[in-house]
């Protein structure tokens, strides 16, 4: 052979696979739009679909392709698609990391295209955690978020502890108080076998955050145009109090240093604590499908600090600003968002639905599974000061967690873990604020 | 690393055969050699060059993933410098590589030593033993992490049946346990690579030497310490050198494991320049700590091809 074949066919074999893998990619991008959802509980995948397939039925020419996703991924999934172009035309996720995105320029500003319908009928606080102050839109928000504290309804009556109610909720000196008298040695051996409360503090700085607002605390403080993080009294307060309930009252259980809270409802199940404190409203479900058959439990209003004002959280859908298709995205959105079509999403996955029309219908107003405190919640939802803030995401994952970490295994004071969290901050948001990254 | 050093100097070989005569126009023959190595240069140049190249000049840039690039010289390894997570990676990253090797290639010599004597089945023994290091980084780690499941492990359901612990302990997530727990899961799928790897050496020292030793009276011990240690101390600082290379650059298995948790007491090098470049979009950064890591393993490799080649030369 010649060298200029040789040259010739490599090049030409290059060519080809280049070519061949373009094309793929844009093969793909016309057959229709994809869609990356997160849901992971069984009901909520299910329901995810059929609303697709009822999309698909209706639009044959707009088929839209369900692709599932995991939340462990999700991010490391999400930022390679907007590196290399490759994105998904609708993905979900939750409302701090896409305010991240959203800042970082990957995604598409709905505001031109969300209706007036649903502009309206989604709660502002909801709107607030996805909207940045310019006024871009980064996703819709449709599920909330939030923290409840289910207690074992036997447990408690055996005891003789009423449990509170919407009207008359609890304070957080309440259930100290109610968790010391749970936690027992039921067998005589000398060793504690059932605790009063159980908290999955694995990662603990979003229960922390969202629940400090109650304290009357932020963390983030306004500093000009940037942020500082400030641990004061208010913040203190509420480390503090799970501090003491760990190792001074020893109510909580032990096991809750290291679990999530996926992964202290087992113990739940099986008594070895009477209530499970600071957990997302869909860990109902677990309940509902995986309880022991005897098992009797109830939701507790949000428990009161100064105020129950806990900062919102919400799942959203957004569309990636290299999708090419943005308009009929959001044409689906509309569908899948629908005020219908939410519930029926809210339902499954046992969260809170997001738009007022939901709020109202019956099904979330009902006593049974606890829907009706639940959803109660959403009257003192308000939202973090942090919400957007340039760094909070690595702020949380870097400072954050790790120092509570050490905090809830004994290992610090809270007079260090405030320290810590405040110097390293520092280190954290100078980054950002080298890059002239403002809110 | 290692196959792309090897790629490297299949490059450099390649680059020699080119540039031999550079001053005049080149042969038949040569001309005919660079057309057969036409197809491999593409391939290296496109799949391992360029991203390398790629990787060591982002390393002094300041990108972050969404934002243009822009060349900021050594701003990276100044702060790099004054980085107290990273130092703090390191010195976990050290404690972690010497212990893991230590143990690895110790304990891999025990079983190397163990295989090389008269038992039955060893080949059985052999490939059971290899099991684990064919096994992937991840799935080990998979493994593993259900073995330490607080409620539903291995590990607990045996210490308490065996009456050793009265309360289920979280191995991954307890300050006080975690550092033991993946050294070892860390050390259980490479001790195979170690023990092979030594076997083969072992399996190359002539009999005579124990016989004549035997003669001369030397023990079991005797034997061991002077003439199966000197002779199998190339073999030694090689798989040393390998292992320690190795366990320096480890990431999946204590990504499975424990994601660097808990208060960042496993974070590895690796693992901080993971979340660098991808947790929070630092790209620029995270070649930097690629940039400084090659440098630390390069030195490694420099002393490593010093002592064989010391070895080699004495023989």
């Amino acid at each position: 052979m010649k060298r200029s074949t040789v040259i010739f066919l490599s090049l030409f074999i290059a060519g080809a696979l280049v070519f061949w893998a373009v094309r793929k990619n844009d093969v793909q991008q016309k057959s229709g739009l994809r869609f990356v959802s997160l849901a992971w509980q069984e009901r909520a995948i299910a329901t995810n679909k059929s609303i697709v397939n009822e999309w698909n039925a209706a639009h044959p020419d707009m088929q839209v392709e369900y692709i599932q996703g995991t939340w462990d991924s999700a991010h490391d999934y999400l930022v390679t698609a907007f590196e290399t172009g490759d994105v998904p035309d609708i993905f979900h996720y939750e409302s701090s990391i896409i305010i991240d995105y959203a800042m970082r320029g990957y995604l598409t500003d709905l505001s031109p295209y969300i209706s007036v319908e649903m502009k309206k009928d989604i709660l502002d606080v909801a709107w607030a955690t996805v909207t940045r102050p310019n006024g871009e839109v980064g996703g819709v928000p449709f599920l909330i978020e939030s923290l409840v504290v289910l207690y074992n309804k036997s447990l408690l009556e055996k005891e003789g502890i009423v449990p509170p109610t919407r009207q008359h909720p609890w304070t957080w000196d309440d259930l100290r108080t109610a968790a010391q008298t749970l936690t027992k040695d039921t067998n005589g051996d000398g060793v504690i076998d059932q605790y009063g409360a159980g908290i999955g503090l694995r990662n603990s700085a979003n229960i922390i955050m969202n629940t400090s607002i109650s304290f009357g605390g932020s963390f983030f403080k306004k500093d000009g145009d940037h942020f500082v993080v400030k641990v004061n009294d208010e913040e203190k307060k509420l480390l503090q109090t799970i501090v003491d309930m760990l190792y001074k009252d020893k109510s909580v259980a032990p096991a809750s240093i290291g679990e999530t809270g996926a992964g202290m409802i087992p113990g739940f199940f099986s008594g070895r604590y009477a209530m499970l404190v600071g957990i997302g409203s869909w860990g109902r479900q677990q309940l509902v499908e995986n309880a022991p058959k005897d098992f009797r439990w109830g939701v507790m209003p949000l428990l009161k600090a100064q105020t129950q004002t806990y900062g919102a959280s919400t799942q959203t859908l957004s569309v990636p600003k290299k999708s090419k298709r943005a308009k009929e995205a959001m044409m689906f959105i509309d569908f899948i968002l629908s005020s219908k079509n939410t519930a029926r999403l809210a339902l499954n996955d046992w969260m809170i639905p997001a738009r007022k029309s939901c709020l109202s219908m019956p099904e979330f107003n009902d006593t049974l599974g606890g829907w009706d405190i639940t959803c109660s919640s959403v009257a003192t939802l308000g939202v973090g000061s942090w919400v957007g803030a340039p760094g909070y995401v690595e702020w949380k994952s870097r400072v954050a967690n790790p120092v509570l970490q050490e905090l809830f295994a004994g290992r610090i004071s809270v007079e260090d873990a405030a320290n810590r969290i405040e110097h390293e901050s520092n280190n954290v948001l100078s980054r950002y604020k080298k890059r002239g990254e403002v809110w | 690393m290692l196959r792309t050093i090897k790629r490297l100097i299949t490059i450099d070989q390649a680059m020699k055969i080119i540039n031999k005569k550079n001053h005049t126009l080149y042969s038949k023959k040569e001309l005919g050699q660079i057309q057969l190595l036409l197809p491999v240069i593409l391939l290296v140049t496109v799949f391992s060059l360029a991203p390398l190249l790629r990787g060591i000049y982002l390393g002094f840039t300041d990108y972050r993933l969404g934002d243009p690039i822009s060349f900021n010289g050594i701003e990276n390894y100044i702060q790099l410098f004054n980085d107290e997570y990273f130092w703090k990676s390191f010195k976990i990253g050290m404690v972690w590589t010497f212990i893991v090797t230590a143990l690895q290639v110790s304990l891999g010599l025990g079983l190397a030593l163990l295989l090389n004597t008269k038992i039955r089945f060893v080949s059985f023994y052999t490939i059971l033993i290899l099991i684990p290091w064919a096994t992937p980084p991840i799935i080990r780690g998979i493994l593993w992490r259900q073995m330490y499941e607080p409620n539903t492990g291995a590990v607990n359901i045996l210490l308490s049946d065996a009456g050793l612990i009265s309360a289920p302990i979280n191995w991954l997530t307890s300050f006080e346990y975690v550092i033991p727990a993946v050294i070892v899961a860390g050390i259980w799928g490479e001790i195979s690579k170690a023990a092979i790897f030594l076997l083969a050496g072992l399996q190359t020292i002539p009999n005579d030497l124990y016989e004549a030793g035997k003669i001369d009276g030397a023990g079991i011990w005797d034997q061991f310490w002077r003439i199966t240690l000197p002779v199998l101390k190339p073999v030694l600082a090689a798989i040393v050198s390998l292992t320690f290379m190795w366990n320096f650059n480890t990431f999946g298995i204590i990504w499975v494991l424990t994601q660097g948790g808990p208060g960042g007491l496993t974070r590895l090098p690796m693992l901080a320049a993971y979340e660098e470049g991808f947790r929070y979009g630092y790209i620029g950064y995270a070649a930097a700590i690629g940039n400084v890591m090659v440098i630390i393993l390069s030195v490694m490799l420099f002393m490593y091809i010093r002592v064989q080649l010391r070895e080699r030369n004495e023989s």
